[in-house]
This record gives structure tokens, C-alpha cells and sequence, in this order.
């Protein structure tokens, strides 16, 4: 089993102002590279970082192929993953994204895993795209950003969404045929749509290691049986996600790191009403004030107050930031991780910094997590690769997973 | 793991088999359709297994929500659910999306 990050930017809004501050922004990008490029000398193994747009407090990542350009240069080994691109040709062409892909291919030195997606409705409706007609817009955009990303010259294209005549796109990606693809999967339905089209599952809708072993092991078959590769090599790969915070003991994890996995939730389930004028810091604060959050719920990292968002995805996401599986000491950790590595989970990402978390406690928790929870899983790698191995025999496609 | 052959109802079964093997064969629309009149069966039998839409202001865990994607369903009284498709032609990965929803809604209901 393997080990990422992933990252939202996440920035409440200072208590004391009605905005951030004027520095907020700029500390948060710095800081989040400091932390990728020490994730990297821990040994995690991938970083993802989402594309949002709108989403105050919640996500300030709406150019991530920027800040993963910063992070090649500071880094040498971590993957740099787009967790996800929003596909539709409205948000970013189809050329475009070939030619970012590449070029983020080339600057990193070939470490690029191309994760695509279909953005959240808000986002969807703020670019004025039919949210009903998201999926078919991500399947054709996907299919045919890979096709530029490997065809010379590209074969054009007169799609439904997409109307491209013959170009070579330049450059080409470092990876051949192209990096990794990914989609994400927090729908349970989209991760067999993966399984299906050969794409690794960044999937954000687990609830238990046994719930995600039962999704593993469908995934797995319909790879064998029913693939049909949208690119031109296959990712099978499948990932959870969680909220981690690694300290000495379980009541400093839960000090430290249980406030910003609820104020990941609260953020997630709010939706945007007042752009620009909302302070959701101040609402989440006067919520956990009011004792509205109890002890039991703090214990289990719930808030028995907080409404699930409606949009499916988004639910999966707020249901894994509510997890307390990865909030505690390294033994409690390992435990909960062992039960994902039996379930046969490729990658765990986790999300270490969201809501009020600091960076000086974020930093330690990287170590300790790398140093005492991380190593019996990469020494135990090696199985879970020949695992991968025989599940894949007689798949008569090339794979280019970096599982 | 959620396969056809759990389905105990004959029509029902027949249905999302024949969903499965319209995507197989490239015709994501008809596949569509199937996997529909199948949705529209189950809940002809059972109203309040599949939510419209997510209620909100509520801590339940998740129900089971239709998955939109230009298809939409009415209700009237004393009248069997009806579809309404905003257009004539779906994805691959739309006709999967709605093959897996009503695979696991039938199976999830004991049909």
C-alpha cells in the first residue's frame, strides 16, 4: 500500500476580519509547498491536489497546475497528481489540458498522474455548464485529451462537445503513452465506470476498509472482464482517503487535528450563498461553542448537528473528512490501515491540512506518521504488487500504473 | 458483490441484463432506457426506496438518490412513475452510471 497527500487549500477566514488577511493566500500556497516537498523527503509516495473554483474557505486551488510546477522543482521522487482537472471543455480544453499535462510531465521529470473529473455543480453552473451533460463532456474530453497527448499529428475531432480539425499537439508528455489517468470516484457507480475504462479510482466514497473491499473486488473483475481502455494504457489502482493528524497520543491528535477534519464537513456541506460575503469560521466556531457538538460526536469526529451536502460527491468527501481513523497515535493509525491494506486499497491519500490546522503541527505529524506508521507498509509493498500482478493476468492491455 | 443473477424478479432481470448487454454492444442509449424502465419498476413496487432528490437538513446517512444525467422522473397520483429524457442520446459512461444504480437498487431492494 502506498502513501499520498492531498490537497485543498482549505483558508476560513480569519475571526477577527470579515475577509483574510492580505498575506493569508500567499502563506498558505508557501506553505503547502514546504510541506509537499517534505512529504517527499519522508518518502509519501504521491501528492494530489484538486481544482476548484468558487469555493470560499472550502478550496483556494483553482490553478493547481501551477502549484504542482512549484512543487517538481522543490521535490524529486513524489508523484504530482491532478486530483481532479474539471474536463468539461468549458472549464479547460481538451488541448489545453494535453498540452499542461505535458508540459507538467516535462518540468517534473515524468512524475505527472493525470486524475480528471467532472467539477461540482456550483463550479459547473459558474462556467454555465449544463450539469446534466457533465459526464458525457468529461468522457469525450478525457478520451480525446489522451488521444492528443499520444497521436502525430492528432487525428482531430467532431464530437458532441469537442470540434478540433488535424493538429500535433506539443509537447508530448515525458511518459509514454501518456501518465497514469485517473477519475474520481466518489459516486460508487463512477469507480465502476473507471474499472470499466481502465482509470484508477480516486475514490472519495468509502465508509469502512469492508465496504471498500467489496468495491476492490467488483473494480478488479469488470478490469479483467468488461475494460475498455479511454486511453492507451491502463491504471488500476484504487484509493481511500482520509484526514490524518499523527501525534505521540490520541488526545493530542484529537486536539490538534479533530476541529479541522469537522470544519472540512462544515465547509464541504455549506454551499456558497453569499459569494464574497460569507464567514463560514465564524458560523462553525459558534457551533462548536454552543456545545452543539458533543462529546460523544468529538470522540467519533461526527457532528451529530451538520447536514450531509446533497450532491453526492461532495458527501463522500464530507463523510471522509469526518472519519477518525487516521486522527491519533501511530498504533491507532496502523490499525485502521492494516484493515485498508487487507482490503487490497492500492493508495491511501490523506488530507493533512484542512480548516483551522496549523502548519506547525501538520509538519511533525508528516514525521511521525512517516517514521513510526509508514515503513511496515512499504516493506509489505512488494505482496500487494504481485497481489496486482495476478489479478491482472490475461488483460490484454498495456498498464502503466506507478502502484 | 452485485451481480444479475441475484435478481429474483424475472422482468426485473431481464432488464438489467439486457441494460448490460446494449452498453457491451455500444448502444449506451438503449442501455440507458433499459436500466430506466427498470428503475421505474422498482419504484412502482417501492415509492420511498429511491429519493429524487436528497432531502436536506438531515444526518441520515445516505439513501439512495436518482442519478439525474438528463433523465428525469414523474410522479402522479394513482399513476405508475413515468420517465422523462431530456434528449435523445447517452454516453458509455452514462449507460454505466445507471446500469450499476439500478443493478445495486434492485438487488439492495430483494427484488
Amino acid at each position: 500500500m502506498k502513501f499520498g497527500l492531498f490537497y485543498e487549500l482549505q483558508l476560513p477566514k480569519p475571526l477577527d476580519s470579515d475577509q483574510w488577511h492580505p498575506d493569508d493566500e500567499r502563506r498558505l500556497v508557501m506553505e503547502t509547498l514546504e510541506q509537499i516537498e517534505f512529504a517527499d523527503k519522508l518518502g509519501f509516495d504521491y501528492v494530489f491536489e484538486v481544482e476548484h473554483d468558487f469555493l470560499e474557505e472550502y478550496a483556494h486551488s483553482s490553478a493547481p497546475e501551477v502549484v504542482l510546477a512549484a512543487a517538481s522543482q522543490r521535490t524529486r521522487y513524489i508523484r504530482l497528481g491532478h486530483g481532479i482537472i474539471h474536463m468539461p471543455p468549458v472549464f479547460n480544453h481538451p488541448i489545453r489540458v494535453a498540452e499542461r499535462i505535458a508540459t507538467l510531465d516535462l518540468v517534473s521529470n515524468g512524475r505527472v498522474e493525470f486524475g480528471t473529473g467532472e467539477g461540482g455543480d456550483t463550479e459547473n453552473t459558474g462556467f454555465s455548464i449544463d450539469v446534466s451533460r457533465k459526464k458525457a463532456m468529461w468522457e469525450e474530453a478525457t478520451r480525446e485529451s489522451l488521444k492528443m497527448m499520444v497521436q502525430v499529428p492528432y487525428e482531430g475531432c467532431d464530437g458532441e462537445f469537442i470540434k478540433v480539425p488535424v493538429r500535433n499537439i506539443i509537447p508530448k508528455p515525458l511518459q509514454k503513452p501518456h501518465p497514469p489517468v485517473w477519475v474520481a470516484a466518489s459516486r460508487r457507480e463512477t469507480m465502476f465506470v473507471a474499472a470499466r475504462f481502465g482509470m484508477g479510482a480516486l475514490g472519495f466514497g468509502f465508509e469502512t476498509p469492508e465496504e471498500a473491499q467489496e468495491r476492490i473486488e467488483r473494480y478488479w473483475e469488470l478490469i479483467r472482464e468488461e475494460c475498455t481502455p479511454i486511453g492507451y494504457a491502463i491504471n488500476p489502482a484504487v484509493t481511500a482517503l482520509g484526514s490524518l493528524m499523527c501525534c505521540p497520543t490520541n488526545e493530542e491528535a484529537v486536539t490538534k487535528g479533530l476541529s479541522g477534519a469537522q470544519m472540512f464537513g462544515f465547509l464541504l456541506g455549506r454551499g456558497q450563498r453569499n459569494y464574497g460575503r460569507d464567514h463560514f469560521h465564524r458560523q462553525f466556531k459558534a457551533l462548536s461553542e454552543e456545545g452543539r457538538m458533543s462529546q460523544y460526536a468529538q470522540r467519533r469526529g461526527i457532528s451529530i448537528v451538520d447536514e450531509e451536502p446533497e450532491d453526492e460527491s461532495a458527501r463522500a468527501l464530507y463523510r471522509a473528512s469526518r472519519r477518525g481513523g487516521f486522527i491519533g497515535a501511530p498504533d491507532f493509525i496502523r490499525d485502521t490501515l492494516r484493515r485498508y491494506e487487507a482490503a487490497h486499497i492500492d493508495l491511501v491519500l490523506f488530507i493533512a491540512q484542512s480548516g483551522d490546522r496549523k502548519h506547525e503541527d501538520i509538519m511533525p505529524s508528516l514525521e511521525l506518521f512517516a517514521r513510526e506508521v509508514m515503513p511496515e507498509f512499504q516493506e509489505r509493498h512488494e505482496k500487494h504488487r504481485q497481489w496486482r500482478e495476478q489479478q491482472l493476468e490475461g488483460v490484454p492491455h498495456p498498464v502503466n500504473s506507478t502502484i | 458483490m452485485a451481480k444479475p443473477d441475484q435478481i429474483q424478479d424475472e422482468t426485473l432481470r431481464t432488464l438489467v441484463l439486457e441494460a448490460r448487454a446494449a452498453y457491451l454492444g455500444g448502444q449506451a442509449t438503449e442501455s440507458v432506457h433499459r436500466s430506466v424502465d427498470a428503475l421505474l419498476r422498482l419504484m412502482h413496487q417501492h415509492p420511498d426506496f429511491i429519493a429524487l432528490q436528497r432531502r436536506p437538513g438531515t444526518a441520515a446517512r445516505v439513501g439512495r438518490v436518482w442519478p439525474g444525467l438528463g433523465v428525469k422522473v414523474e410522479l402522479a397520483a394513482d399513476q405508475p412513475p413515468r420517465a422523462v429524457y431530456e434528449r435523445e442520446t447517452f454516453s458509455t459512461s452514462e449507460a454505466i452510471t445507471f446500469y450499476e444504480f439500478a443493478l445495486e437498487s434492485v438487488i439492495d431492494a430483494k427484488l
